[in-house]
């Protein structure tokens, strides 16, 4: 275990590395692109020297782990706020969006892949297999406006982005958050992500259902006379959950840096938003910071699911 | 060739492949390099790595003083920086300067006009179009906004006097916010008209874009390098307390000090601010500075000395841009409510203010990208958008099948051109190729073919839109493959057995005037 952590914290200390030599390696520097088109030398001068970067790389890296190691992530160059307190609540939006749409996801791709697979050979199956594979071949910004010009638009039933109507903009307080008006605001960027993701977690399912579906164990609990949705789900689901499992913290870890995608269309206030308003600008801080957060995300998310499949699974050795 | 990526920019991409093919007829081989951003472009421009180089300067309010694209686009001295041409030209800065200087405003005009007709006889750039910008807002929600070429909709006399049917002003800007601390301004944002609906300046710009009075009710000139400015009588802070003359010079005075990067330039030109009584302030100048209600005192918002002068101290920052959450109390038409630069800036009506705007409160809000603010236009949500998100003609075509939107198109003040680098090294270091290569555009197929007449030819630097200092006399090249390859032939160019263009045995003829 505690070499498990070692390597967690020697994986962090390469990404932050990583993350801080490439966005360097970028054309354009953060004064330029602040500063904009035609500004003057002293203009650029001023706003380098304001942004501390008139000092050298070596010094501006160091300067950067010794901040990280006291928790701070540095201060946004374009926003100038403390880093953290702009990724936190983008972090918690993204999050909000990538639990739903996990829960939802994983939930009827679960189920689904169960009947499709215990409903093999029939046209339903055949049909619902054919209909997840072009779903999860469909890009995700095309579902997302597909919906926003049938629903917003055309219907005018849900909103078409952002997080809250103008009237609760700004606002952080925990009734927003539970209100109706968050609440609509949120089902068409999960819905489209959810139509985007159920594909994997079906198949899987329906994949390792099949296999287990011919096992021996199966084979005698239908012989003892067991109902059939009994073996169907105690005994046959249970053990075809084990890789979607595995697959579902990945798929949290993958989904805070995926939803890029869908929080651009639907300008939802999250981490992938975040993030790329900050490569636009050069916002090294703020990149880095908001990556980093991804980075430590992934990494733990991989952590779980490899303790996660342990215990299900005592086969498997951690070490 | 270096230009914008079809990703970054298609439409200017597609005018510049345009212009390749005409170059190509003059029998030189043309490699085209796509950036993807500005940044990018920056970078090699200013390392001088290209022969031609596209920009384009979107033009705003602020920047219809033509010094402000004229002077770092074209003045000797920022040859190594913004001056991506290189170009250099003794009459041009001194034409520049006495624009700069001058506060007659007819001889700032003659010394603009002149200095348009020299750029485009020298040629160190090539205008391709004026853009006609589509402007949309909702008819149904908002009555009487106020229409400027140079931004739209989006100016300060709309969301001082348009009228929104439910007493909420919405406006849609598909960009990241930036901070709205106004001693952070780095250069022109979009956000800083919304600092200016918070902060008053002491004139603001019309719409027939002249700068014209408004904390100040006076301005006058005792001699070229002093200025004397009236404070308005009766004007408060929101909080109550009266702003004076003691504000205005504390504000002048404290950018210059903290060089805040957007007014550096400006403010060089400040010797010394101070107020003279409660309601004048006197602005002692290093030099004669005309431009300077226009380039200074419209930008920016005057400041309550009493909550920033020791803000460093109090709030335990290194510079008053480090503070965390600024106090944001000033005398503008609005008061700030609450920013949050992923979602919205929201402001509610100041009721004390000389001339309180008619909506109750004004929100800004902010979308990932142009495709989400368009949308959430259409869907009713939000009334008018920002300055030029480059509706497409698909977009346009949607939004004129929705009842609700009323759709304005006119050219705008925004200039696509391309450079030439005149450094020696270049083959356009010689003037007669580079007009050769202005009289190979074809003008009329980029609008036509291109932009599906969404724009206007180019010819001066600017805008024709931009009324008050286009100079109508100036004349172009204007398309003509058989006259360009005279002038070459003229200037001592010929072809070799495959068509490939060969320069002439002599120097480089830098400027058309030799």
């Amino acid at each position: 275990m505690i070499r498990r952590l070692a390597s967690l914290l020697l994986t962090l200390w390469i990404a932050v590395t990583l993350i801080f030599v490439l966005f360097r390696m970028v054309p354009g520097d953060p004064a330029t692109v602040l500063a904009g088109p035609l500004a003057s030398e002293e203009a650029k001068a001023a706003l380098t020297r304001d942004l501390g970067l008139d000092k050298s790389l070596f010094a501006q890296y160091t300067s950067y782990l010794g901040n990280l190691l006291q928790g701070d992530l540095g201060t946004s160059y374009a926003q100038r706020k403390p880093v953290i307190d702009l990724v936190l609540p983008a972090f918690l939006n993204t999050f909000t969006i990538v639990i739903c749409t996990f829960l939802l996801a994983y939930g009827i791709g679960a189920l689904l892949g169960v009947y499709l697979a215990w409903y093999r050979g029939t046209r339903r199956e055949a049909g619902t297999t054919f209909f997840a594979l072009i779903l999860r071949g469909a890009p995700s910004f095309w579902i997302a406006i597909l919906m926003i010009n049938l629903f917003a638009v055309r219907l005018g039933w849900l909103p078409a982005a952002g997080m809250t109507s103008v009237e609760n903009v700004g606002s952080t307080s925990l009734g927003t958050y539970l209100s109706l008006d968050f609440v609509k605001h949120l089902i068409l960027p999960v819905a489209s992500a959810t139509i985007f993701a159920v594909g994997l977690p079906l198949l899987l399912v329906r994949n390792t259902m099949l296999e287990v579906i011919g096992s021996q164990y199966m084979e005698v609990a239908e012989a003892k006379g067991l109902p059939q949705r009994r073996v169907m789900f105690r005994h046959g689901a249970r053990n075809a959950l084990l890789p979607a499992v595995n697959a579902s913290a990945q798929f949290i870890a993958w989904a805070m840096g995926g939803m890029v995608v869908i929080e651009n269309v639907f300008s939802w206030p999250g981490l992938g938003r975040e993030i790329v308003g900050a490569l636009e600008a050069r916002d090294y801080m703020l990149a880095q910071g908001s990556l980093l957060l991804i980075a430590v995300m992934v990494v733990t998310l991989n952590l779980i699911a490899d303790l996660l499949s342990a215990w299900l699974d005592p086969r498997i050795d951690l070490a | 060739m270096l230009g914008p990526s079809p990703a970054y920019d298609p439409g200017e991409n597609e005018a510049l492949k345009v212009v390749q093919e005409g170059i190509q007829e003059l029998g030189m081989d043309v490699e085209f390099e796509g950036v993807p951003d500005f940044g990018t472009f920056d970078e090699q421009a200013r390392q001088h790595e290209f022969d031609i180089g596209s920009t384009g300067y979107l033009g705003t309010l602020p920047r219809l003083e033509p010094t402000e694209l004229m002077g770092p686009a074209f003045l000797c001295a920022n040859a190594d920086g913004s001056n991506y041409s290189g170009y250099c030209n003794d009459k041009f800065d001194s034409l520049f300067k006495t624009a700069v200087a001058e506060s007659d405003e007819a001889t700032r005009k003659q010394a603009l006009d002149d200095a348009q007709v020299l750029l485009a006889e020298d040629l160190p750039m090539v205008v391709m179009y004026y853009p006609v910008i589509s402007t949309i807002y909702n008819k149904e929600e908002l009555s009487n906004p106020t229409f400027v070429p140079a931004s739209g909709y989006f100016n300060f006399w709309t969301f001082e006097n348009a009228e929104p049917a439910d007493g909420t002003m919405t406006v849609g800007i598909a960009e990241p916010g930036q901070s709205m601390n106004p001693m952070c301004n780095a250069s022109y944002f979009q956000e800083t008209e919304y600092q200016l609906l918070v902060f008053d300046p002491l004139t603001r710009v019309g719409p027939d874009g002249k700068a014209q009075n408004w904390l100040a009710s006076n301005i006058e000139r005792p001699d070229d390098t002093t200025v004397e400015v009236t404070i308005r009588d009766g004007v408060k802070f929101s909080d109550g307390s009266p702003l004076t003359a003691e504000d205005v010079a504390f504000t002048f005075n404290y950018i210059k000090k903290w060089e805040v990067p957007r007014w550096v330039n400006q403010t060089a030109v400040l010797k010394k601010v101070s107020a003279v009584g409660k309601d004048k302030v006197r602005f002692e100048l290093t030099e004669p500075y005309g431009a300077l209600e226009f380039s200074l005192f419209s930008g920016v918002g005057i400041l309550p000395k009493k909550i920033w002068d020791n803000v460093t101290e109090r709030e335990k920052v290194k510079t008053p841009c480090d503070w965390k959450s600024p106090n944001y109390t000033g005398s503008g038409p609005y008061k700030f409510v609450s920013y949050d630069p992923n979602q919205a800036l929201r402001l509610e009506r100041n009721d004390g203010h000389f001339q309180p705007p008619k909506a109750k409160e004004f929100v800004g809000r902010y979308f990932a990208t142009q495709q989400s603010l368009f949308l959430d236009l259409r869907a009713g949500n939000t009334d008018m958008h920002d300055a030029d998100p480059g509706f497409t003609p698909s977009q346009i075509e949607q939004a004129e099948s929705d009842g609700h939107l009323d759709i304005n198109r006119s050219p705008s003040t925004t200039v696509r051109f391309f450079v030439f680098n005149t450094r020696a090294g270049s083959p356009f270091q010689d003037y007669a190729l580079r007009k050769a290569v202005a009289q190979v555009v074809d003008y009329d197929t980029i609008v036509a073919g291109v932009l599906h007449n969404e724009g206007v030819p180019g010819a001066g630097i600017i805008a024709p839109a931009n009324e008050t200092w286009h100079n109508d006399a100036v004349e172009f090249p204007q398309f003509d493959v058989d006259a360009a390859k005279q002038t070459l032939e003229d200037a001592g160019y010929s072809w070799d057995g495959s068509g490939k263009l060969v320069a002439p045995d002599r120097e480089p003829q830098p400027l058309a005037a030799g």
